[in-house]
């Protein structure tokens, strides 16, 4: 196999979203994997090990089931699994809103009754 | 009418109920994936929610998050598109829980017609033709039950899939080895070893009547489409009228459709599909939603099929009877353009388009999702484009279809537009002589001399 034509497989996989690609022929072979995306991080964070905590629902976001007060305020210290939130998908159905690591919760991007969409950023967690 | 459609779909149909609502005022909303962030449809919309992360599964054929999205825009109506939840009895039922409003069927009619075989009952009984066979199981008279249906027959087994428990016999001879073979081989796929008997339609045309209906009862059918160009059950090329059939078939067939969608109670646009050989058509399915191929319809009759669609869903009445609705004004054609190597055995080919020059002038339409800089996401399906030509008669159509492609110009990618020049320039195609294994039969569908086989085909 000639290795310069893989530059061509790079340039290629650089053109679309895939994050992996194999190829097998024989005993020969290769596999190129894409380096994983940064979140991209506000410059005032820099620095910081922050992890978002991202909506995987879309609905209206309540700090708690009702009646319920806010668990975790900013700045508090939280343990993978922590409940931050609630999100009510308007059809009689909710989705909890958990730490997906431990540390501080260093940002707020949320407040209750927004409307929020899949992959919107509502937490950033400090990771200890 | 409604106020907010909520399109569940995403690429070139998606853009499509977009301009329909559009033009009669209604707002509309867009769901998109994480792969579909840059996508077209989600810019055009009035408004535009990500539902969630790139496989279909998780966005495009999530109910919960369609709905929340919904909710959430105060959408009164969903258009669900073609594919994903379009025939989806338990996404109707879900919206109407919902006080939604599913622009498609009523979840009844889709029960009744989506599930091949209670649809071709259905059919029986409204007198439509269905391809010949025993009515149940095989018995122990199968060769007399062979005999009366016509060699050559096909011996399917009832809880199949996947060709297996699958005989074709063309002679009597074979019939009772076949059957045996073909029992024991269903017995040890899905422990189920009845087998039944159907008539072998060996060179059929793909043949179908669009048909509309609203909630007062009213059915009417269009003109014919001709799907017969198909590679693997993938229609490429779809056209109207068929040049196979005659006027007194074409009102057979369209009077058969309206038969069914009566009795079925249907109340929205859906196709009718029927095999078609020697003088013959035989039904094989119902597809109960909109279709890539509508566009064709809409030339040929110079309707707007979105539009009735999206009428007929409000309630209103159809806004044509049968009379107008049989006219046939041009010959129109549809090419699918795919994002494919038909060299690579339609390998898919995503990635960046680099420029994009689209086909113009008169005669021609162009339904597509791509600008130049748009990434061709690797999750989904591989349409790119539908390019119809238009004009009086089929070989000036064929002209104009070709002269469009030859226009059309898609940078970056490798798409079917040479393979649809290479059809278009085909003899049998031309004389529209063909039937559905004619793609397959196509010797130049061959690789290219000059490919090479010591890279990756995902690298050419």
């Amino acid at each position: 196999m000639n290795t310069a034509e893989l530059n061509d497989v790079i340039a290629w996989i650089k053109t679309t979203d895939l994050v992996e690609v194999s190829f097998k022929e024989g005993k020969q072979g290769f596999s190129f994997q894409t380096a994983p995306q940064a979140v991209s991080v506000p410059y005032y964070f820099s620095g910081a090990r922050l992890s978002p905590v991202t909506a995987e629902a879309v609905g209206i976001f309540q700090w708690n089931d009702a009646g319920k007060a806010r668990g975790k305020a900013d700045g508090a210290s939280v343990a993978a699994g922590d409940l931050l939130g609630v999100i009510d998908l308007g059809i009689g159905k909710k989705q909890a809103v958990k730490a997906p690591v431990a540390g501080k919760l260093s940002k707020t991007c949320v407040d209750a009754g927004d409307a929020v969409q899949y992959g919107q950023p509502l937490f950033f967690i400090e990771q200890n | 009418m409604f106020k907010k459609i909520l399109v569940a779909n995403r690429s070139e149909i998606a853009v499509r109920v977009i301009r329909a609502c559009r033009e009669l005022g209604i707002k509309s909303v867009a769901v998109y994936s994480e792969a579909d962030r840059e996508s077209l449809h989600a810019s055009m919309a009035d408004e535009a929610v990500c539902i969630g992360a790139a496989p279909s599964k998780l966005s495009y054929l999530d109910m919960d998050r369609i709905l929340a999205a919904a909710k959430l825009t105060g959408a009164d109506g969903i258009h669900p598109g073609y594919g994903f939840l379009s025939e989806n009895a338990d996404f109707s039922q879900a919206c109407a829980d919902n006080n939604i409003t599913f622009i498609g069927p009523k979840a009844d009619a889709v029960r009744k017609l989506g599930n091949k075989s209670s649809a071709k009952l259905l059919a029986e009984q409204a007198g439509v033709p269905v391809v010949p066979g025993t009515k149940g199981l095989v018995g122990k008279d199968f060769k007399a039950q062979a005999e009366k249906i016509g060699y050559p027959v096909m011996i399917k087994a009832a809880s199949g899939g996947g060709g297996r428990g699958m005989r074709l016999v063309r002679d009597p001879k074979d019939l009772e080895k076949s059957v045996n073979s073909a029992q024991s081989e269903a017995k040890a796929a899905f422990n189920d070893g009845s087998v039944y008997i159907e008539k072998l339609i060996e060179t059929p045309r793909h043949v179908e009547i669009q048909i509309a209906a609203d909630k007062h009862g009213n059915v009417v059918a269009f003109p014919e489409r001709d799907c017969t160009v198909q590679r693997r059950h993938q229609k490429l090329i779809e056209e109207s009228p068929s040049p196979a059939l005659t006027p007194a078939i074409r009102r057979e067939m369209q009077e058969a459709a309206v038969r069914l969608a009566t009795a079925a109670g249907y109340d929205s646009v859906g196709t009718v599909e029927f095999l078609f050989e020697k003088g013959k058509f035989y039904f094989i399915e119902v597809n109960t939603r909109l279709q890539v191929e509508h566009c064709v319809t809409e030339l040929v009759t110079g309707l707007d099929l979105v539009n009735i669609q999206i009428g007929s869903a409000a309630g209103l009445k159809l806004p044509v009877d049968q009379k107008r609705a049989s006219e046939i004004r041009c010959h129109a054609i549809e090419h699918r353009v795919n994002a494919e190597d038909a060299a690579r055995d339609f390998a898919p080919c995503p990635g960046l388009v680099t420029t994009l020059r689209q086909p113009g002038g008169a005669g021609v339409r162009v339904d597509t999702h791509l600008y130049a800089g748009y990434t061709v996401p690797s999750y989904y399906d591989s349409l790119l484009a539908k390019l119809i030509a238009y004009a009086d008669t089929r070989l000036a159509a064929i002209a104009r279809a070709d002269r469009a492609l030859a226009e059309f110009e898609i940078g970056g990618i490798t798409t079917t537009i040479p393979f649809h020049r290479m059809v278009l320039a085909h003899e049998k195609f031309r004389g529209g002589d063909f039937d559905t294994h004619f793609i397959d039969h196509m010797k130049e569908a061959k690789p290219h001399e000059n490919a090479r086989h010591d890279r990756p085909a995902a690298a050419r």
